[in-house]
């Protein structure tokens, strides 16, 4: 980092507004602090407040309202209650029972650790970083099967496979939608391609670097992509209308049926996790990441993600959920030869612009 | 006497002249049930014998003709009709349960109703003693799961996408289903025997929580029933303030269904929760009205409780032209959403014939294309001066169902606003006796069987008088019963998991309806 040392006491501010200071070099902050355990806890709590408050106001109620301001707080008190509830294991359930939450859990964290809040505020980023995350999404849905079958309940083995079927219908699709992106960025890095929409290494807000010379937020330039990229992401987090594991009029509660109490907790700690993370992906792919005028990377980057994610939420309450049949037909008949279709217009801008 | 023809017939005659009946006509089987003539009784005294009964309806022409079928106190036993109504089937378990009728060549003879595990006590049998009832509470709950309660899913009271205490016992490959068994009787409340033992105005309470989502039709219907037995003539008044309530409570149920329950099968929250919403314009319409929004007893023998509140015509005008507005947003938020009319097209596909043949009525009925409502068949009083219409559509399927309830709402807020523009003046109860004997009143000796159209179609009440203050037996048919044998039927069909909330839902059913 090339900075004038002699600004001062502002250099110190300048510094953590880019990420360039001890804290963002020590690898256990980031773990522990930022955008780790500590962060991650307080974006799901105040997001299941906001997830909530969302769904009350367009199915016109009010929502949690009477712990703390605006109830902001009811998020805290439910999971006090959950936790100092009793965790009933039932009685043929395999030894692995409790395992299989905190399991999934951890891979939620892992594919936070994949998502850069900003150049320095990141876990891991490597070559390869955004293959490492397809393998992440891609062992999610084998963890929820195996949530359900260790519970012994037929309705857990039963969203267990529609766990399965989801993945069927969302995991290539996923995959087809983010080629464009590579494409355009030359990298399989996150960081690699947020640097290719144009945002700068080093200064990262500024209004002059939104958009550069050839770098343009890929959202702009592949609109379809991005629709078609959110789709992907709410069906890989389950949001309704994809909620087919989950889906509680037909199978209860899919393969979280038997876990009540601090198991339930952690299962809807880690959905709201990956929820957060899956909108941070459309951010960091089509919007230009962490880039975002006179806000730090890091908090830019929220803001954008609450944003996605603030989509996602509307529209996940206000569509029906689907019928598995219909579900797959969609994902395959219509939205794969769609991704094909948009890969196809990029060779085709790529060529025109001459980017390749 | 009695309004029905009666036709005898013994055990070995009962299939063939059931054959040429259904030929001549009488197409619907309304329910199967048994009278029980104890030495003592007052209606023939001295009989010592059990009539199996088969009440039947021609719906071309409306006439009611009963099948009676003496049989002996000590075995009871007839052969089954199913083979000429295959609605007859939970017709003649619940007899078989609850009179002891053994019904020779039925598939299945488990107890419907009662505890599978009770023992051979007949509730309804007039020399029942509750002391004897000892229930096994180890028993399986169905036949499914006599033979391999692991493999059974239990898609029952548990289970959020169940609508309340009634579901199935499911044999499952995958997601499709091999085999169900209907598990119900959950809330039975053996109405029938609580009618037999309150007096007819205690009864008006007893029969209105026959449903709970729709009492009002049952209350009509059992007023409807004691005033033909005692012949009194209700003022026009009275028949439409009792149009306003009944049809009032159409549009509250019909409002429930298609939030919580239709749009509740696919999570679709914004239905729902707007439903309830303009659901309590309704609630509040009743409340005006009757006084409460849920049990009402507003209809009694010889009219209603009281006339119409003051400014009850002005909200009434409000809120139901509000309620109107919004028809269009449901029917585009509901009805024409790609998702929902992807789940509802072709769910649980019923053909004429074969809703007939199970006794499916109501909307479930009209949506086969079938023009049957019993408010016009029965020539309910006053719908057919409004000039009440008929809904239908043709399809057969969950849209089609959702469709006709949606054309009802319509229906009902035109009926509800017309019969207050020529509400006429009047009394709005008869002057027939004194109100406060009202509880000792007796009734003269006869039999009767009133229908009306509820909320899920046909209910009847069927009752007989022993010119005594308490009836001597009152049968009630609930819709639901003969619908959700109905959806049973269409699961054994082929169908899949996946559909089966959205199977009961369209269906409509109510679990207190159907176990009574």
């Amino acid at each position: 980092m090339i900075f004038p040392h002699s600004l001062g006491a502002w250099t110190h501010v300048l510094r953590i507004w880019i990420g360039d200071n001890m804290l963002a070099d020590s690898l256990l902050f980031k773990l522990f602090v930022f955008p780790g355990t500590v962060f991650s806890f307080i974006i799901v709590l105040f997001l299941f407040w906001w997830w909530r408050k969302i769904g009350a106001s367009i199915q016109s109620r009010y929502g949690p309202k009477h712990v703390g301001p605006s109830g902001t707080l009811q998020t805290i008190a439910d999971v006090l209650k959950l936790i100092t509830k009793e965790s009933i294991v039932p009685e043929m359930a395999s030894k692995w029972f409790w395992f299989m939450p905190v399991f999934s859990f951890v891979l939620s964290f892992l594919f936070l650790s994949l998502i850069p809040f900003s150049d320095h505020w990141v876990i891991i980023d490597f070559d390869a970083s955004l293959i490492m995350l397809f393998a992440v999404m891609a062992i999610e849905p084998l963890f929820i099967f195996l949530v359900g079958w260790a519970s012994y309940n037929k309705y857990g083995v039963a969203g267990g496979e529609r766990a399965g079927i989801q993945m069927l219908g969302y995991e290539v699709f996923l995959a087809l939608t983010f080629v464009p992106v590579i494409m355009m960025s030359h990298s399989w890095s996150l960081v690699g391609i947020v640097y290719a929409q144009g945002v700068s290494p080093t200064w990262a807000s500024p209004v002059l670097h939104t958009f550069t010379n050839r770098g343009v937020w890929f959202g702009f330039v592949q609109p379809l992509a991005l629709v078609l990229s959110i789709i992907a992401v709410m069906m890989a987090v389950e949001k309704k209308p994809f909620n087919i594991p989950h889906a509680e009029p037909e199978v209860l509660y899919g393969s979280s049926t038997e876990y009540g109490g601090p198991f339930y907790a952690l299962q809807m700690l880690s959905q709201f996790l990956m929820g957060f993370l899956g909108a941070g992906l459309i951010t960091t792919l089509y919007l230009g990441g962490w880039a975002l005028p006179f806000v730090p990377p890091a908090v830019g980057f929220v803001l954008k993600t609450l944003v996605v994610g603030t989509i996602i939420i509307w529209l996940e309450h206000s569509l029906p959920a689907m019928r598995i049949p219909h579900f797959l037909d969609v994902a395959w008949r219509k939205l794969v030869p769609l991704a094909f279709l948009n890969i196809f217009i990029t060779l085709i801008i790529m060529e025109v612009l001459g980017w390749a | 006497m009695a309004n029905f023809e009666k036709i005898a017939a013994t055990p070995e005659t009962l299939v063939d002249t059931a054959r040429s009946l259904k030929a001549s006509g009488f197409t619907f089987l309304e329910f199967m049930s048994a009278v029980d003539y104890i030495p003592k009784n007052k209606v023939e005294p001295g009989a010592n014998r059990m009539d199996a009964v088969y009440m039947l309806w021609n719906p071309a022409t409306n006439e009611q003709k009963m099948i009676v079928v003496p049989l002996p106190r000590d075995n009871p036993s007839v052969p089954t009709v199913m083979p000429v109504w295959e609605g007859a089937n939970w017709h003649e378990r619940e007899a078989h349960e609850l009179f002891g009728i053994d019904i020779k060549g039925h598939p299945n003879l488990r107890h419907l109703l009662l505890a599978e595990g009770w023992n051979d006590t007949y509730p309804l049998r007039k020399d029942f003693n509750v002391d004897d009832v000892e229930i096994d509470w180890s028993a399986p709950t169905s036949k499914l799961a006599e033979g391999n309660p692991e493999r059974v899913y239990h898609f029952a009271v548990q289970h959020p996408g169940a609508h309340g205490p009634q579901g199935f016992d499911l044999l499952l490959d995958g997601n499709t289903i091999v085999d169900a068994e209907a598990r119900i009787g959950y809330v039975h409340r053996t109405l029938e025997k609580l009618g037999e033992q309150r007096n007819y105005y205690q009864n008006i309470l007893n029969m209105e929580r026959g449903c709970i989502m729709c009492g009002m039709p049952y209350i009509d219907v059992w007023a409807r029933a004691v005033e033909e037995l005692l012949g009194v003539e209700v003022p026009e008044k009275a028949k439409y303030l009792r149009l306003i309530a009944v049809e009032l409570n159409r549009l509250s149920s019909h409002l429930l269904w298609m939030g919580p329950q239709q749009g509740g099968d696919f999570a679709y929250m914004p239905v729902a929760m707007w439903a309830i919403g303009d659901r309590e314009k309704v609630l509040d319409l009743l409340e005006a009205l009757t006084g409460g929004r849920i049990t009402f007893a507003y209809i009694r023998p010889g009219g209603v409780r009281w006339d119409i509140p003051e400014g009850f015509r002005e909200m009434a005008q409000k809120n139901l032209r509000y309620l109107e507005s919004r028809l269009p947003m449901y029917e585009e938020m509901m009805f024409k959403e790609p998702i929902v009319k992807e789940r509802l097209t072709g769910l649980g596909k019923l053909t004429p014939e074969e809703a007939i043949d199970i006794g499916v009525s109501g909307p479930s009925l009209r949506a086969t294309g079938v023009a049957h409502d019993t408010r016009k068949d029965a020539h309910i009083p006053v719908y057919e001066d409004l000039g009440f219409q008929i809904v239908t559509q043709t399809g057969g399927d969950g849209w089609a169902r959702g469709m006709v309830r949606l054309g009802e709402m319509k229906e009902s807020i035109r009926l509800i606003l017309d019969a207050l523009d020529r509400l006429p003046p009047g009394n709005s109860e008869a002057d027939l006796f004194n109100r406060r004997a009202m509880p000792w009143m007796k009734v003269p000796t006869g039999e009767v069987y009133a229908v009306t159209e509820s909320c899920r179609g046909r209910l009847g009440i069927h009752l007989i008088s022993d010119g005594t203050s308490k009836p001597y037996r009152t049968k009630i048919r609930g819709p639901s019963f003969s619908n959700m044998y109905a959806v049973e039927h269409i699961l054994k069909k082929g169908s899949y998991l996946y559909d089966i909330p959205a199977l009961i839902g369209s269906m409509d059913t109510c679990p207190a309806d159907m176990d009574r």
